[in-house]
């Protein structure tokens, strides 16, 4: 397999908080390859969007402290100078956020933010980067983008929105393009439109994203591979195929079983999973899970974190008791 | 737009109509009798019933406001108990003054107030931003008569730098109208600085806390580009609010600075108006300053319009 582009080794993210410490994000690691997608998958505070803030270098140190090491086409990002952020950031990498109604400028035109990275990074100007921006508009699926321009974000659908911050993100042409959330504030029709729309582009400009969410359905339809993520830790990583097949790790299970399911016994009643995500300041110290597992036993769980294990080809799991292993 | 203008131009009226009646009203429930003291010691009762005759006194209440409006719409605000000046003749005399001061205690505000609150935001939580807080609330809390005092004690006394008082026209000479000018536009420019920047630097940081900041970050932008380009346009909207405020109450005059710096502004006009219970001086000082108000925040709503362009189609 080729050099990946992004490369991420036990990446963590401490919070200096009155309460102590809290470790946000604990000793991740994946790659990213071109054309890739890959899902980090996990409940709200397991830490997956402070993990790619940290990527991103986005996040305000201090409070935050990162450790650990993500380099992109070979180069560290960690602690890298914020003059030299500047060319990565919108360039290389793009992000989309969550919520499209807050994410853009309320008193800036469109046009004047989609037109602002290509600007910034391919010295585009005037005209020239009104003729991309509108092209980017309809890239993204915008109707009559010429005269969608010089609307203000308020004159436009929440949908709408997210496409212009799609639109946005692929101003440059980014190896990477990460969206966190970026379906959560949408309907439901929106937001398969734009799962597709992110899909159908990533095939045509060969881009790699990962994608953010805590949405199964959308993981099953666009990922490649999904990392499963809880108290700040990768429990599972394997293929979309794979995972849903046979997920080893319980919390996925889990996960899956609070899907609703159509034609399964009970069609009108979830499953869910007891209990609360631990809290980061009083993480304990064995698996973060294990107050809520059912697998879970007193003695290795509760002491000490389990390592990443093969499960089966390209399948890892962080658990003393997998499920293919087999429950009495 | 324009259907917006016309709007707040009505609304303006009717507020205006509404604060002539309630002056109107007030001038007449407060006791004092302005004839009686503009006689003072030569009281006469014949006389005094004349002058009341004269200056309509004698007529019921409402026809005495309804005949002062019918002026008023006219830009015959009366004449003065006190010297049978035409009211205004007096008030536009104190205009140049007044508008001198306030704009130039406005620019003084506004060269303090807009980088110390922008800085102060953008590095909050440093030394710099407790300093500017620490600053701006001394500003705050100093009173105009201390301050005021206290720079006459420095520049004019002590150093003798700067005149102490008095106003120079500027077809006087452009030296001698700004040292006129310094030291009474700083005691007021000060205290209207230390203010907005406490606006400023909350308008600045709430913006800065807003999501498109992020975006903007995501997308390489520098710090200073980010402030400029999306936290600006953003925190203007507040700023311009406080902004249009302190320039109403700086264009009403202030008695205090006025007095202290013997400065021929309006404020002074309306406190010698009160002391001489001349009413229509003092009617028409009260509309001339709730006119001002009433017209400031009109345009603080069309540059509104210009800043928001959520407000522009709503």
């Amino acid at each position: 397999m080729s050099e990946p582009i992004l490369q991420v080794r036990d990446l963590g993210v401490r919070f200096g908080t009155k309460r102590g410490a809290a470790e946000v994000v604990n000793g991740i690691s994946y790659d990213l390859h071109r054309g890739e997608t890959l899902a980090i998958v996990g409940e709200s505070g397991s830490g997956k969007s402070v993990g790619v803030l940290a990527l991103m270098g986005l996040l305000a140190q201090p409070p935050a402290s990162v450790s650990g090491s993500v380099r992109y086409h070979g180069n560290e990002l960690v602690g890298l100078a914020s003059k030299k952020w500047r060319g990565i950031r919108g360039m290389g990498i793009a992000m989309i956020f969550q919520d499209p109604m807050t994410s853009l400028n309320p008193v800036r035109t469109v046009g004047y933010q989609l037109a602002e990275p290509m600007e910034l990074h391919l010295d585009l100007k005037g005209g020239a980067a009104r003729q991309r921006a509108v092209e980017l508009l309809d890239l993204v699926g915008i109707p009559s983008p010429e005269a969608r321009i010089d609307d203000y974000p308020h004159q436009l659908s929440g949908g709408m929105r997210q496409r212009v911050m799609i639109a946005m993100g692929l101003a440059c042409d980014p190896d990477v393009l990460i969206a966190d959330e970026a379906t959560t504030a949408l309907d439901v029709t929106t937001q398969a439109q734009i799962t597709e729309l992110v899909a159908g582009l990533q095939e045509r400009l060969g881009m790699a994203v990962i994608w953010i969410t805590h949405d199964l359905g959308v993981v099953a339809s666009i990922a490649d591979r999904v990392h499963v993520m809880y108290g700040g830790r990768f429990m599972e990583q394997a293929s979309v195929d794979e995972l849903y097949a046979a997920p080893q790790h319980p919390y996925t299970e889990g996960l899956l079983g609070s899907l609703p399911m159509p034609g399964s016994d009970r069609p009108d009643r979830l499953v869910t999973i007891p209990g609360l995500p631990p809290d980061p300041v009083t993480m304990p110290p064995g698996c973060p899970f294990a107050p809520r597992c059912g697998y879970a036993d007193n003695t290795q769980c509760t002491a000490a974190m389990p390592e990443m294990a093969l499960m089966a080809e390209r399948h890892e799991a962080a658990c003393y008791h997998p499920i293919g292993a087999g429950h009495e | 737009m324009s259907g917006f203008l016309v709007k707040r131009i009505l609304q303006m009226l009717l507020a205006l109509f509404g604060v002539s009646i309630v002056v109107f009203a007030l001038m007449h429930l407060v006791p004092g009798d302005p004839v009686r003291v503009a006689l003072g010691t030569r009281f006469d009762q014949d006389l005094y019933d004349a002058l009341r005759e004269r200056a309509g006194l004698d007529q019921p209440l409402i026809q005495q406001y309804l005949s002062w409006l019918g002026g008023v719409l006219t830009g015959d605000l009366g004449v003065s108990f006190r010297n049978g000046q035409p009211v205004t003749t007096l008030i536009l005399e104190r205009l140049p003054a007044t508008i001198t001061l306030a704009l130039a205690a406005l620019f003084i505000a506004l060269v303090v107030a807009l980088p110390a609150g922008i800085i102060s935001a953008v590095r909050s939580g440093s030394g710099l931003d407790y300093t500017v807080s620490a600053a701006s609330q001394v500003g705050i809390s100093m009173p105009d008569f201390w301050a005021g005092v206290m720079y006459i004690l420095i520049f004019s006394l002590t150093l003798g730098w700067l005149p102490s008082s008095g106003y120079s026209p500027l077809s006087e000479g452009v030296v001698e109208w700004a040292r006129h000018l310094i030291l009474p536009a700083l005691t007021i420019g000060l205290i209207s600085g230390s203010i907005i920047t406490r606006f400023v630097r909350s308008a600045v940081l709430e913006a800065l806390n807003q999501d498109y900041v992020l975006t903007a970050r995501a997308k390489g932008l520098s710090e200073w580009q980010i402030v400029r380009r999306h936290v600006l346009p953003n925190a203007w909207i507040p700023i311009v609010t406080v902004v249009g405020l302190q320039l109403g109450f700086l264009l009403g005059g202030v008695v205090v600075t006025e007095v202290i710096f013997a400065w021929p502004g309006l404020g002074r006009l309306a406190l010698t108006a009160v002391k001489d219970r001349d009413f229509t001086v003092l009617q028409g000082a009260v509309l001339y300053i709730a006119f001002m108000f009433l017209a400031i925040n009109l345009i603080v709503d069309i540059i509104y319009a210009r800043l928001d362009p959520r407000v522009r189609v709503s």
